[in-house]
């Protein structure tokens, strides 16, 4: 089986007995809960996402799709050409074009053939393929098509006349032809086939679509002049995957439903990551899923995320020892000792209801239902009243940002991540919005006014407050129409001078409010009660987790899975295993008569090279020590006098020599050199 | 004034001169020829210069007021910083002093005895005589530095005293940039780029020129032999790595559930693992998905073997496949999505139950292995994967494996990576004894070496193999010239000395028998040989006796500088040898 290429798994008995899964017997009965929980907490978020994404191409598929139809009819000469910008992330192209692709496939009488750079080195081999996919693919009478009814000679399988035929043949009216990579093609390559196709505009319909991940100008400047003739090209954009990204990232927390929600460090490892490596939507995307993934495998209390939990999921005794030991739950407890031994009302998250009167402290921890209903009361409000309005909260911080030059381009997500982790209401950032605020003419304010309205309607959430509010300022701006400039509001610089005066020689700057009219007195009213109330609401309603109980069941925040499995550091795993195998294996070595600090100090390297150590361990760090070619010789007597303290072997010792320097090769750490005889080249450089 | 000056260290010198000179006509140590060679003759050229340039800073910065007399040889203790010191100037006018005759006598004398000291080192089975002899000298070498050393200080210290009184410490300036220069360990603790251009710069790092003996290397036999009843010293730490592992399992499975595709790195062979993992999934599974093993690390191995075997667990098994990967490929997707389509219909109440959910799990192992490493290979494997109903891990081995895929290809893959180091020894994977005779240029990667062609030739007629015999004679007879024709002692490895003092003295030494049996014996003269041996009658048959070789790769051809055709048995001169004792025999 060792040697075998490839065959089929059978277990070695016949009929094997069922193994006894690996994990506790906890864990194991309520995997499956929780796995089901992970499916519909993830289907839910995904068809969220999907739909965004859909969107997102949508404009730009039916942007393609009207521009093929309408070159159907050839007036010109010229071979009618899409240029799609799809962005410098190629791996999101392929998404568009399948979606142009089954969009097209819908449509009679159309040829669509995408090419890839890997099956056209050249000309020849492009035309081949572009006809054997035009001939095939186009419809289902694959065995007609191979067989073109025609007289005279047979044709080269790259004659574009084979392409024509089946064109008249099925009555085609358009051939689309896609180069998805089109900067991995080289240049003449493309040059020429353009040509030719527009020298067979006249009898083919072409069509051709390329996907573009740079810019039309490089694109222009790898096509030959003769070629750029032929073509009339339109530029299609699609959605920058910034905006795409924050699209999808707001639709993920938007929502009246439960949700799992990511952690501060998470999100900014993502975020980072995104920025610097990726950009990437289904990167993002993938992240997620897998965040989804860890919190409902490996966290217990992940299952009072459950929606039904009330009555359905049983919450056990284990699960309320656990409940009661969580960090969240004990800072709680802690802080509520201090205010009267009941909870403390924190930021509105805790609103006791009516029917119930906030218990003590001794009912919590004793009474498991007592706080499986402290549970579901808080899960439940969060639901309908915190989560939501802190996101209306972002993005009307967003929507007054965007007012402010500085920080215009500052992204949803930034903030989100910023308020997750506690920094968003302290922020120098927040406090310069109030300060903005506060100056703000009434153009700026009316806008404002106007977006969270919007906002406030999207959320479904009834406000009378800003209608009223803005119903006032429209009037004083009718009002103090015969003006035409905007209200100013009484902190504005505008209305405030600066006056030098002279008293006893010294010279006094002070600043000296000009008198406000009636209007701007009124405006700033209205400007100063808004502010004053929004400031009021973000300090009630941006939260941090640190203060929410059981934060532990609802967010997730462990960032070395996502980095062990996206981002992992794959060569140092290999060469730390090498380098100190003690880290993996215990084992014991000797240890020279050296101080215990020494000791520790020289640990790693002793352990390495001592005979105890695997025998590849003891090659590896012979291997560090020596420079960019290695005497084979001299390694083997090096090698030979470490093992020598194990065994008297001498066979024993070849064998192992062998071996090690074998599997350095298999992995790449050396290759053969001829610059000298019997040496050995490094070929990879431990840390680089 | 200069001239007087170096008058005066002239007549000063000679007691040392001579001194050092009687001790290294005795012996040297190999490196001082070099440093000889490569060094005088420019020193010499420089000295020769008329010194001109002062630099009244320099004496400054030593805290002295300097005599003018003295600061003529500053610009070249500028020039080299090894050789800062004042005193240095009198170590460059020595030089000159020293007659050019005398120097070159001590240079072949030294040559002569590094080159015996070489010869003693390489021999292996040196009489002990020689041994202490060679303790011997490097005990009086050593010495004699030490010795010379003192006596510099005490030279040096008397000098200070009576003209300069330079605070700093000053040495002769050769031993000094011998002992600089050839610093056998590199400085500890480099980061790692340093590191790198550290053992990357130019002149190159040096290493001995010992040879592996041949019998340091087992043969596939003897390996095997000796590895069979070998335990590792950590099975038991192995083990519990490997149940550490199998705590992974479950999620593993759900991780592939979750359409992820994995891929396992980290040290040690993880085919064990995988096989583990196959029959834990066969095992706890309600219903377990098809599983296929792969050894991609199995040579030859292509993505059609891959791709049929999945074939063949998914469609009727008289269906003829296409030979295209691609639409191999295309029809295996096809059979997943839509296996109703494809199975007959007497079957399609059964398989609509059962087929639609055929899922099948790929465990490959090496991924990363040189057979697939292919980029369209990689690209079909990853659309493979990408099938929902396909499940892959696979396991890496190499240290850069990532780079076999580009963004598009990784997101299309969708791997997690998970650390499995393992520690096993790769025994499936590397076939130990072939790849560390490549890795060493040896030659039993042909046919198994010097007894595969043994085998061979017992195959092979009378006739073969007699020429054979007289190609292999023709080519040690050859080598053995070659060494004799070159070396002053008849030894190999002069030769090359020779050609580089007299060509570029500076240039690194090649290694001494860079020309093993690599010349071998032209084509005309093995002919005109095996002709009057009356091994063939004419070249028809002659060449139809060497294609055999060709074919087995016994034989090499080459083409010389002057263009002829030469005819190379592809082994090294100790092989050869005990090839031409057996054939003999």
């Amino acid at each position: 089986m060792d040697h075998e290429k490839c065959f089929v798994f059978e277990p070695e008995d016949e009929h094997p007995t069922k193994k006894r899964r690996i994990g506790s017997d906890d864990w194991i009965n309520t995997w499956k809960l929780r796995k089901e929980l992970y499916e519909q907490f993830w289907a839910h978020q995904r068809s969220k996402i999907e739909s965004v994404l859909n969107r997102a191409n949508e404009e730009t598929v039916t942007k393609v799709l009207g521009f093929i139809t309408s070159s159907k009819a050839p007036e010109s000469s010229k071979l009618p050409a899409g240029l799609i910008s799809a962005g410098p992330n190629i791996a999101s192209h392929g998404a568009l074009f399948r979606q142009i692709a089954t969009k097209l496939g819908a449509a009679d009488a159309t040829i669509f053939v995408a090419l890839t750079s890997s099956e056209c080195s050249n000309l020849k081999s492009l035309l081949k393929s572009l006809i054997v996919k035009g001939t095939t693919l186009g419809d289902d009478e694959e065995d007609d098509a191979q067989t073109p009814h025609r007289k005279g000679p047979k044709l080269l399988n790259y004659d574009l006349q084979l392409l024509h035929d089946h064109v008249k043949q099925n009555a085609i009216e358009t051939v689309v032809i896609t180069f998805q990579d089109t900067e991995a093609f080289d240049g003449h390559v493309l040059s020429e086939t353009i040509e030719l196709f527009g020298l067979w505009r006249n009898r083919i319909p072409f069509v051709i679509l390329f996907g573009i991940a740079t810019s039309t100008d490089a694109f222009q400047d790898r096509l030959s002049r003769s070629a750029l003739r032929c073509l009339q090209g339109k530029e299609f954009d699609v959605v920058q995957t910034d905006d795409l990204f924050e699209q999808v990232f707001l639709t993920t927390i938007d929502g009246n439903e439960r949700h799992l929600w990511i952690g501060p460090e998470l999100m900014s490892t993502f975020l980072n990551r995104q920025k610097d490596h990726a950009q990437n939507v289904t990167e993002f995307i993938d992240a997620l899923k897998y965040a989804h993934m860890c919190h409902f495998f490996a966290n217990s209390v992940s299952i009072l995320m459950s929606t039904e939990a009330h009555g359905k999921v049983e919450i056990s005794r284990h699960l309320c020892y656990t409940l009661r030991h969580l960090p969240s739950f004990e800072v709680c407890v802690s802080s509520s000792l201090n205010a009267n031994n009941t909870f403390r009302e924190s930021r509105g998250f805790l609103v006791p209801r009516p029917d119930r009167p906030p218990l003590s402290m001794r009912h919590y921890l004793f009474d498991d239902v007592a706080l499986e209903r402290l549970l579901n009361d808080t899960m439940v409000y969060r639901d309908t009243h915190s989560f939501p309005d802190m996101v209306r909260a972002l993005r009307m911080i967003r929507v007054i940002l965007s007012k402010m030059p500085r920080y215009a381009h500052h992204k949803l997500s930034a903030l989100y991540t910023m308020m997750i982790g506690g920094n968003l209401l302290d922020s120098p950032m927040v406090k310069e919005m109030i300060a903005f605020l506060k100056r703000a003419p009434s153009n700026v304010l009316l806008e404002i006014l106007n977006d969270t309205i919007g906002l406030l309607v999207l959320h479904q959430v009834e406000d009378a407050y800003y209608f009223e509010t803005r119903d006032e300022l429209q009037k004083l701006i009718n009002d103090a129409k015969a003006t035409d400039a905007p209200l100013r509001s009484a902190f504005d610089e505008r209305n405030e001078t600066l006056r030098t005066t002279v008293i006893a020689k010294k010279v006094e700057l002070s600043k000296q409010k000009a008198t406000l009219s009636k209007n701007d007195e009124a405006y700033s009213q209205i400007l100063q009660r808004f502010t004053a109330r929004l400031d009021e609401w973000l300090v009630m309603t941006l939260f941090y987790p640190d203060e929410l109980m059981f934060a532990e069941v609802f967010i997730y925040d462990i960032k070395s899975p996502y980095r062990a499995a996206f981002s992992p550091k794959t060569r140092f795993a290999v060469e730390r295993a090498l380098s100190s195998p003690r880290d993996y294996l215990e084992y014991e070595y000797d240890c020279y008569d050296l101080s215990e600090e020494e000791c520790e100090k020289q640990e790693a390297r002793d352990a390495a090279l001592s005979a105890a150590a695997p025998a590849t361990a003891i090659m590896y760090q012979l291997y560090l020590e020596s420079g960019a070619l290695m005497n084979a010789s001299d390694l083997y007597s090096a090698y030979h006098a470490i093992l020598e303290e194990k065994t008297d072997d001498e066979e024993l010792i070849k064998a192992l020599f062998q071996r090690s320097l074998a599997e350095l090769k298999y992995m790449g750490f050396i290759k053969d050199t001829k610059k000298k005889v019997d040496h050995v080249a490094k070929a990879a450089w431990s840390g680089l | 004034m200069k001239r007087k000056r170096a008058g005066n260290d002239a007549k000063e010198t000679p007691t040392k001169r001579t001194r050092a000179a009687a001790a290294d006509d005795l012996l040297d140590e190999e490196q001082e020829q070099d440093e000889i060679a490569i060094q005088t003759p420019s020193r010499r050229n420089r000295s020769a210069k008329p010194p001109t340039i002062s630099t009244p800073t320099k004496s400054i910065l030593n805290g002295r007021p300097k005599a003018p007399t003295s600061t003529a040889a500053t610009p070249q203790s500028k020039r080299k910083v090894l050789f800062e010191t004042p005193s240095k100037q009198q170590e460059e006018l020595e030089d000159e002093a020293t007659p050019t005759t005398t120097r070159n006598a001590d240079r072949s004398a030294r040559r002569k005895s590094s080159r015996r000291l070489i010869e003693r080192t390489l021999a292996e089975d040196g009489s002990e005589d020689d041994v202490s002899e060679d303790d011997l000298a490097r005990e009086i070498l050593n010495e004699d530095d030490e010795e010379e050393d003192d006596e510099e200080e005490e030279l040096v210290d008397e000098e200070t005293q009576a003209e300069t009184g330079t605070p700093s410490k000053p040495r002769r300036g050769r031993p000094n940039a011998r002992r600089r220069k050839r610093s056998p360990t590199p400085p500890e603790n480099l980061p790692p780029h340093e590191q790198y251009f550290w053992h990357n710069k130019p002149g190159g790092t040096k290493t001995s020129d010992n040879k592996l003996p041949s019998d340091a290397l087992l043969n596939h036999d003897e390996y095997f032999q000796r590895m069979l009843g070998y335990v590792e010293p950590h099975q038991k730490e192995l083990d519990h790595l490997l149940s550490l592992h199998a705590r992974s399992y479950e999620q593993w499975i759900f991780e592939l559930e979750c359409d992820f595709n994995i891929c396992l790195y980290g040290y040690g062979s993880k085919r064990q693992l995988l096989t583990d993992f196959a029959s834990y999934v066969h095992s706890t599974q309600d219903d377990p998905p098809k599983i296929i093993i792969t050894n991609g690390y199995a040579p030859g191995i292509t993505i059609r073997d891959i791709l049929n075997t999945i074939a063949g667990v998914l469609l009727p098994k008289h269906l003829q496949l296409p030979t295209q990967p691609q639409a191999l490929l295309d029809i295996i997707h096809e059979a997943l999505s839509a296996p109703v389509a494809l199975s007959s219909s007497k079957k399609r109440a059964h398989s609509n139950q059962t087929a639609r959910t055929t899922r099948i799990l790929l465990l490959i192992n090496s991924i990363d292995s040189s057979s697939l490493r292919r980029p369209t290979v990689q690209s079909l494997l990853a659309s493979l994967s990408s099938h929902p109903q396909i499940s892959l891990l696979a396991t890496a081995d190499t240290l850069n494996f990532p780079l076999l895929w580009d963004t598009s290809l990784r997101s299309t893959f969708r791997f997690l990576f998970h650390d499995c180091t393992t520690f096993v020894p790769y025994t499936a994977e590397i076939e130990v004894v072939e790849s560390v005779n490549e890795l060493l240029g040896r030659s039993s990667r042909r046919i198994g070496g010097k007894d595969g062609v043994a085998f061979v030739l017992r195959s092979l007629p009378a006739n073969a193999r007699a020429l054979f015999r007289v190609l292999v004679a023709e080519q040690v007879a050859a080598a053995a010239e070659g060494d004799d024709f070159g070396g002053e002692e008849g030894q190999a490895g002069a030769g090359a000395d020779m050609d580089e003092d007299r060509l570029a003295p500076s240039s690194s030494r090649r290694p001494l028998d860079a020309g093993v049996a690599s010349e071998g014996v032209e084509y005309r003269l093995l002919y005109r040989k095996a002709h009057e041996e009356l091994i063939c009658t004419n070249e028809n048959g002659f060449r139809t006796l060497l294609k055999e070789f060709f074919d087995h790769q016994m034989v090499e051809s080459r083409r010389d500088t002057l263009g002829s055709e030469r005819l190379v048995v592809p082994f090294r001169k100790e092989e050869l040898e005990g090839l031409l004792e057996e054939l003999v025999d």
